[in-house]
């Protein structure tokens, strides 16, 4: 488990490693990297995110039960995210219904 | 410990914890003792006057639509302020009355008593808190002042990125409502966690801190969804940006998902603040232990959690895919189980108590009758091929007013009498009490039981006119509006009247055993000199008041 206790060194190199993340995100999105784009663009910011909780909000000094609300957090995004994104994905898995407009006499 | 064995000398104060000190409304004086208190008890009345004053202007608002729907065409408003009228009715009552009313006002006041605790774990942020949501009131009062809105309280694209109202100003007042709500929740469960007396267990908290400490968690997780919603609608309307709009890749139906991740859990943010009132008067008023303590702490829990996972109910002819509503319809019944058990259990607390009929009493009667059917109807909605017919019409509005209006009324009147001695340390005149609960049950179930056949016949919801053959049930509602309006107005005016003419309450004018109880009616500043030890449980009705003072000690 990480435990360690944040001081000023480590805040200005977590900074400094954030502005690193930043430019490269940046960077990697002038490359025309076509799809992989998103994925490495994602990739990044979920690293920055890390950074922010354990050094910035001083999670890597918390005990497992505050780290714990952390991960629910992340699960209720998860939650929201999977049940919309399931919305699109599944809109036309079932046969379309016949077009009333399509034989109005039948 | 029998009974036999307390020391008759070392008997708890007859008149409550903290009788010998001044007051909480007397310990300070001065217009900047309440504008800068940290005192809990100050903070939840400046809330309580807050809440009553959006509770008439949304309940104005009604009293127009309602007056304008008196007859089939235009009576004395015309169609675009009837748009704006139903907007700024839902805006007002959802925003700033009904998710505010119970967690400010009785929250703030009786959940640090019912703990033990001398005031919430950060009194900075709960003060901060109310100037917060008066500073959303200030901006939503603005936005309506200047503009308002047409879009109804769900704010839908495509029609709110376009609307030429104030959308983009609406969205920012409830943003800034939103971080009050946060505020307060972060407050009751550290104050939950932390501040609990000695010998308070988890097990042995009064009920209504259960249901305060539920309702936080959704308060916690659901509205920077909410808030992250409507920035997304509010830079889509300033500035043009498409986010939703088909024709850039966007997609209307997201919108919607986001908004009732937050929105629906958003109704048992109002209604589960209501669960814990009623769970309180029902035990205090049968003099009776709940049925199952467990069943109505866990189930609190319960529906906090389901309430996450059926949004997608709100949206089934919006274009859902078949899948998702499937899904979201059968995980919307299983919220149905978890409100049964809780009523059953109240039922069942009944069963061998000694019940007295006070105003709170009815109460929760009241509240019973129109949460099961409101419940009921819910689930008939939830159900896909019923909601197909009923979707926007006045069967849904008369469903979420019988369930979340009906439920949050009657509990925050119920509230509003039950704890009434706590906060001011007098009585209310009880026969008044009695019949104005009864005008407002009338009031209510003749408003909007009409309506449940208005939908079924057909009349879809916000329309300004409607075919004759509606026109009796549309009158008979309007009638009932106006009987409800009526009878607020005289329970107000009898707590008011109450508040300087009202009979001395004493400590404990109901026999409760609840924690609030043990102190002086109303509190001094600090509530408690020491932190209480505590020996038994909120609902210990089998031992005399006596002893049960004795079990709490405090001083």
């Amino acid at each position: 488990m990480i435990s360690a206790h944040v001081t000023t060194p480590k805040l200005v190199v977590s900074w400094l490693a954030l502005l690193v993340l930043t430019f490269l995100s940046f960077g990697t999105s002038r490359l025309g990297l076509g799809e992989a784009e998103l994925v490495i663009a994602l990739a990044i910011s979920v690293v920055k995110t890390l950074v922010v909780l354990f050094i910035f909000m001083h999670l890597v000094e918390q005990r497992f039960a505050n780290r714990l609300i952390v991960i629910l957090t992340f699960l209720f995004i998860v939650l929201l995210v999977t049940l919309t994104v399931a919305d699109p994905l599944t809109r036309k898995t079932f046969p379309p219904r016949p077009d009333p407009a399509a034989s109005p006499y039948p | 410990m029998s009974q036999a064995t307390i020391d008759a000398d070392s008997k708890p104060d007859p008149l409550g914890v903290g009788a010998d000190h001044p007051d909480y409304l007397r310990a300070d004086s001065g217009l900047r003792s309440w504008l800068l208190t940290k005192d809990h008890k100050r903070i939840a009345l400046m809330f309580y006057v807050g809440v009553i004053l959006f509770l008439g202007l949304g309940g104005t608002f009604a009293l127009v639509l309602r007056t304008e729907l008196l007859t089939p065409e235009q009576t004395f408003i015309d169609a675009s302020t009837y748009n704006q009228m139903f907007t700024l009715h839902g805006i007002t009552m959802v925003w700033l009355f009904m998710i505010p009313a119970i967690p400010t006002v009785f929250g703030n006041f009786v959940l640090p008593i019912m703990l033990g605790a001398k005031d919430l774990a950060f009194p900075r942020i709960n003060l901060a808190s109310f100037y917060v949501y008066v500073l959303s009131a200030i901006i939503l009062l603005g936005a309506m002042l200047a503009g308002g809105a047409d879009t109804g309280w769900t704010f839908y694209v495509p029609y709110s990125t376009t609307s030429p109202t104030a959308v983009t100003w609406m969205g920012i007042g409830i943003f800034v409502n939103g971080i009050s709500s946060i505020m307060t929740s972060v407050n009751f469960i550290v104050t939950t966690h932390t501040m609990r007396a000695k010998g308070l267990s988890w097990h042995r908290m009064p009920l209504f801190v259960w249901a305060s400490y539920a309702t936080s968690i959704i308060i916690l997780f659901a509205t920077p969804v909410l808030g992250m919603s409507l920035v997304l609608l509010a830079l889509d309307h300033a500035f043009g940006l498409s986010l939703f709009n088909p024709r850039y890749g966007g997609d209307p139906v997201l919108f919607q998902h986001l908004f009732w991740f937050y929105s629906h859990p958003a109704v048992y943010i109002m209604i589960l603040p209501s669960f814990g009132v009623i769970s309180e008067v029902v035990c205090s008023f049968s003099h009776n232990q709940p049925a199952s303590y467990r069943a109505i702490a866990y189930s609190s829990l319960g529906i906090a959690f389901i309430g996450f996972f059926t949004w997608g109910h709100h949206m089934f002819v919006a274009g859902l895919s078949e899948f998702d509503a499937g899904v979201f319809g059968a995980l919307s019944m299983f919220v149905a189980i978890f409100s049964a058990i809780k009523v059953f259990t109240w039922v069942a607390t009944l069963r061998g108590g000694s019940i007295s009929f006070a105003t709170p009493m009815l109460y929760f009667l009241w509240f019973l009758f129109l949460f099961v059917f409101g419940g009921m109807t819910g689930v008939a909605v939830a159900t896909q091929s019923l909601d197909v017919h009923w979707h926007d019409t006045y069967f849904v509005v008369a469903h979420f007013h019988f369930i979340m209006v009906g439920g949050t009324l009657t509990s925050f009147l119920a509230a509003a009498h039950y704890w009434f001695p706590k906060m001011f340390g007098r009585l209310y005149d009880e026969r008044v009490g009695l019949l104005t609960s009864v005008a407002v049950f009338i009031g209510f179930v003749f408003t909007f039981l009409p309506q449940f056949l208005l939908g079924n016949g057909g009349m879809p919801r916000r329309y300004f006119t409607y075919p004759e053959r509606y026109q009796w049930l549309n009158v008979l509602s309007t009638g009932g509006a106006w009987l409800l309006g009526a009878g607020l107005l005289l329970a107000l005016g009898n707590l008011l009247i109450a508040l300087k003419w009202g009979k001395r309450a004493g400590p404990n004018p109901w026999g409760s055993r609840s924690f609030e109880w043990i102190t002086a009616s109303p509190p001094s500043k600090h509530n408690f000199e020491e932190t209480p030890e505590i020996e038994r449980s909120a609902y210990d009705y089998t031992l005399s008041e006596e002893v049960a003072r004795e079990r709490a000690k405090a001083r």
